[in-house]
């Protein structure tokens, strides 16, 4: 089978040499709703050959459910997709690749014990005869081919890709995507694992790219990035379509502000704490990715940790709490210093964690709520060394009634319950262990507006407690309504420390990305 | 047919094997008069009292979503050295200790190399399986040990107002460990380790303290197993329970443990080590081959597993 190197489709050329820009993607009016949440409502995207469009949004606007729905991997509700003249309601993955649709995700997609060669033409490796056997000449040629054109020509195609770098890894991805006669080609934060040398080499990839007409959807949250590398930028916010603007005639403030430009609601319920001493202190915590990191807390107060995916937030606590080893730090409690080595040891001096992954971190789904409540506080519930299950029942019907978790009884399997119930059981867990400190990772994720303001509530009542609580959230109006201050990360640096008075959205986000 | 499906969808898994056990014993006793004897249900103690007696153990390892295949080789290993001992005129106590001892070290190899070395536990302890009954023949070089003490035939043979009195250490285990899983802080934890290790590590459970004393335990009932062979049979002989490794297992599952870990109760194991007795001397009593036995066993284990399944699909839907 004859197989050209390059397949790639170069921009129509009028009789005067002048280059037509045609449309290569038109997606309209997508609609796609999951059970209790839009993710994308009626989001229009347009996309030329031989462009760059940045597609931009917060975390949770839109843009990956957007990208899974072109990839075939999710089907929209409503709206059409025309790529190449030819309109689709929906098609799969493999109809997805064969029109032409290349994607490159965060995560990289490759097979660490096969070669370069095979990688690259995953799913398509050149076969001859009746058995389909693989016809290698055929496949280490075709693969070399792709190789020189992503600047992998110094490697062999019969490397191993477990041999090679995260940039090498990235341009099998991109390698791959040309390999299948991509038109359009997505990348999602091709940049996260790059330093600046592999990001330039990469962003000179692009615009050869786009020399040969492929229309290229570039996602990314470091918005120097897109004033090098973009020509469009596309703005999605809540799951809807804000605007289009060209990149040339526009600035941070204006694409930020269109990122965020919503008002903050009365979901928020008012607090009115006394703030006290100096509660717990983090000094100089140091990991491979944190530089230097120092915040306080008071008793009273919530202090917020913003920053966009990957800045560091979610490290900073799995070091405080002693589930990840710190380089360096200590953390002060009461005038002393310490470092807590173990989650025990931190649930015995008062800090208690609720993690960001309800399902593989909060709760044991297979137990009962009411084993899953007493867990961290065993001893709690010791009596003459035996567990008194009779009490123990009863502390358990006790916090399911005080946090209102919708449950059968507390001996019902608390994978049954739904999500928000499930984050009570996480919270009443970690509020069993009688906490001075409290850590909130991302609290109100994927649950109702309901259950999200009781755990409002709930936090307000911590401060009335005089608890020192910190908690991470990546949603900016939530972080702001209920933080009295906020520290922001990015790139495993505390980049910008806000005090309530002085809150904008426009200015944590310029903070998260790194813009101060 | 459809009654009997939805009955078994809804049951709660130590249930089906409940019921299962209850058809058998009703096939038996109508095939067989001798079956609901006194004499023979006492029987049925004796053959169960082994495997029971590991199982009891196995059930905690299990739990913990581990597995411990090696149980029967070290119960092998730790019998030689209980026949060399007594051989060698030690006396009863010291034997004994000593005997158990060798389990709790034996549990101790495996929780090493599956904590600390990281093997997963089913290589582990299959790795252990042919290193211990490798050393049961190496001890003697394959030489069977007789035995010949009224103490040992005791532990093996005797009764206490008709009850084998090996059955009652069976039930003794079963008690402590019931005891242990239930009301004890450890316990727990061996249900939140098994359910989500990720969870039970951020509630301050030291992961790994937990596996080693259920290891422990698992080894402990395995020689205690070892003893009452050795008891039983008069002999100390390198290639006791061989073939039967699989054994302890198939009565956890069919108790409702899956091997997935985190859910269960060590009472299942019981019920399924029952049906596992029951259907041996059943078939016995009818005269059917040994090999058929074994045919049977593995189809009863199947189906009990299919129950499951079914349920399980049924909780989902």
């Amino acid at each position: 089978m004859e197989r050209s190197v390059f397949p790639m489709v170069r921009s129509k050329e009028d009789k005067a040499g002048e280059r037509v820009v045609e449309k290569v993607l038109e997606m309209k009016g997508i609609y796609k709703a999951f059970p209790g949440v839009v993710a994308v409502d009626k989001v229009d995207l347009d996309l030329y050959g031989g462009e760059v469009l940045a597609l931009m949004g917060e975390n949770g606007a839109g843009k990956s459910t957007l990208i899974k729905i072109l990839s075939g991997m999710y089907k929209a509700d409503e709206g059409e997709i025309i790529v190449g003249g030819k309109s689709y309601k929906e098609f799969t993955t493999k109809e997805a690749i064969d029109l032409g649709i290349g994607i490159i995700y965060q995560e990289l997609n490759y097979l660490n014990d096969l070669t370069i060669a095979e990688n690259i033409l995953l799913g398509q490796v050149p076969t001859s005869g009746p058995l389909k056997k693989i016809d290698y000449k055929n496949m280490f040629e075709t693969a070399k081919g792709i190789m020189e054109r992503v600047g992998l020509g110094y490697r062999k195609p019969t490397d191993m890709v477990s041999e090679l770098s995260v940039a090498e890894k990235q341009l099998i991805e991109i390698a791959r995507a040309f390999s299948r006669n991509v038109k359009i080609l997505v990348m999602d934060e091709p940049t996260s694992a790059l330093n600046e040398v592999e990001t330039k080499k990469l962003f000179e990839l692009i615009r050869d790219i786009k020399k040969d007409g492929v229309g290229v959807i570039y996602i990314s949250h470091r918005m120097e990035e897109l004033f090098q590398i973009a020509d469009r930028v596309e703005i999605m916010r809540d799951g809807k379509y804000i605007t289009t603007l060209n990149v040339k005639e526009t600035n941070t403030d204006e694409i930020v502000a269109y990122m965020v430009g919503r008002e903050v609601n009365d979901m928020y319920p008012s607090r009115d704490c006394k703030i006290g001493e100096v509660a717990f202190e983090v000094k100089g915590l140091s990991t491979s990715y944190l530089k230097d990191i120092n915040l306080q807390v008071r008793a009273g107060e919530v202090v917020g940790l913003f920053g966009l995916m990957g800045a560091g937030r979610s490290e900073v606590c799995r070091c405080v709490v002693g589930s990840q080893k710190a380089d360096k730090g200590t953390l002060v409690m009461n005038g002393q210093e310490f470092m807590n080595a173990t989650p025990l040891e931190a649930l015995k001096r008062g800090i208690s964690y609720v993690p960001a992954e309800r399902k593989t971190e909060g709760v044991n789904l297979v137990a009962p709520v009411r084993d899953n409540i007493t867990l961290s506080n065993l001893d709690k519930i010791k009596r003459k060394g035996k567990l008194d299950l009779k009490y123990e029942t009863q502390l358990a019907e006790e916090w399911v009634k005080k946090l209102s978790v919708k449950t059968p009884s507390v001996m019902t399997e608390a994978g049954t319950l739904s999500g928000g119930n499930q984050q009570k059981l996480v919270i009443a867990k970690s509020l069993n262990t009688d906490p001075s400190v409290m850590i909130l990772n991302e609290p109100t994720r994927g649950i109702d507006v309901g259950a999200k303001v009781e755990i409002y509530n709930l936090i307000n009542e911590l401060c009335s407690q005089n608890k020192a609580v910190i908690m991470i959230s990546s949603e900016l109006p939530e972080i702001m309504a209920l933080s009295d201050r906020i520290y922001v990360l990015c790139e495993g640096k505390i980049t910008g420390e806000v005090s309530k008075g002085d809150y904008s959205q426009e200015g944590l986000l310029k903070y998260a990305i790194g813009e101060c | 047919m459809s009654k009997v499906k939805s009955l078994l969808k809804n049951s709660k898994s130590e249930l089906s094997t409940v019921i299962m056990l209850v058809v058998l014993c009703i096939i038996f006793g109508v095939q067989s008069e001798y079956f609901f004897t006194f004499r023979n249900i006492m029987n049925i103690g004796t053959y169960a009292s082994i495997m029971g007696t590991m199982a009891a153990g196995l059930t905690v390892a299990m739990l913990l979503g581990g597995l411990d295949v090696s149980q029967y080789s070290l119960a092998a290993m730790a019998g030689m050295i209980m026949g060399m001992m007594i051989e060698a005129g030690f006396s009863v106590p010291v034997t004994l200790a000593v005997t158990i001892l060798v389990g709790i070290l034996g549990g101790c190899i495996n929780a090493f190399i599956i904590t600390i070395m990281r093997v997963n536990p089913i290589i582990a302890t299959m790795g252990t399986q042919f290193i211990f009954r490798g050393a049961a023949f190496l001890l003697t070089d394959g030489r069977y040990i007789r035995i010949d003490d009224p103490v040992y035939y005791f532990i093996g043979n005797g009764k206490i107002f008709g009850i084998p009195f090996c059955l009652m250490v069976m039930l003794i285990t079963y008690i402590i460990v019931w005891y242990l899983l239930k009301y004890t802080k450890y316990g727990r934890q061996v249900f939140a380790v098994g359910g989500n290790i990720q969870v039970a590590k951020l509630a301050g459970i030291n992961a790994n303290r937990v596996k080693f004393i259920s290891h422990i335990i698992a080894g402990v009932t395995a020689v205690m197993g070892g003893i009452i062979t050795v008891c039983q049979t008069s002999s100390a002989m390198p290639n006791h329970g061989y073939g039967n490794d699989m054994d302890g297992i198939a009565a956890v599952i069919l108790g409702g443990i899956g091997l997935a870990g985190g859910k269960g109760k060590v009472g299942g194991t019981l019920i399924g080590i029952l049906v596992l007795a029951v259907l041996v001397n059943g078939m016995t009593l009818l005269n059917v081959q040994a090999y058929w036995q074994q045919v049977v066993k593995g189809l009863v284990l199947i189906f009990a597993v299919f129950i499951d399944a079914l349920r399980s699909s049924k909780s989902k839907a």
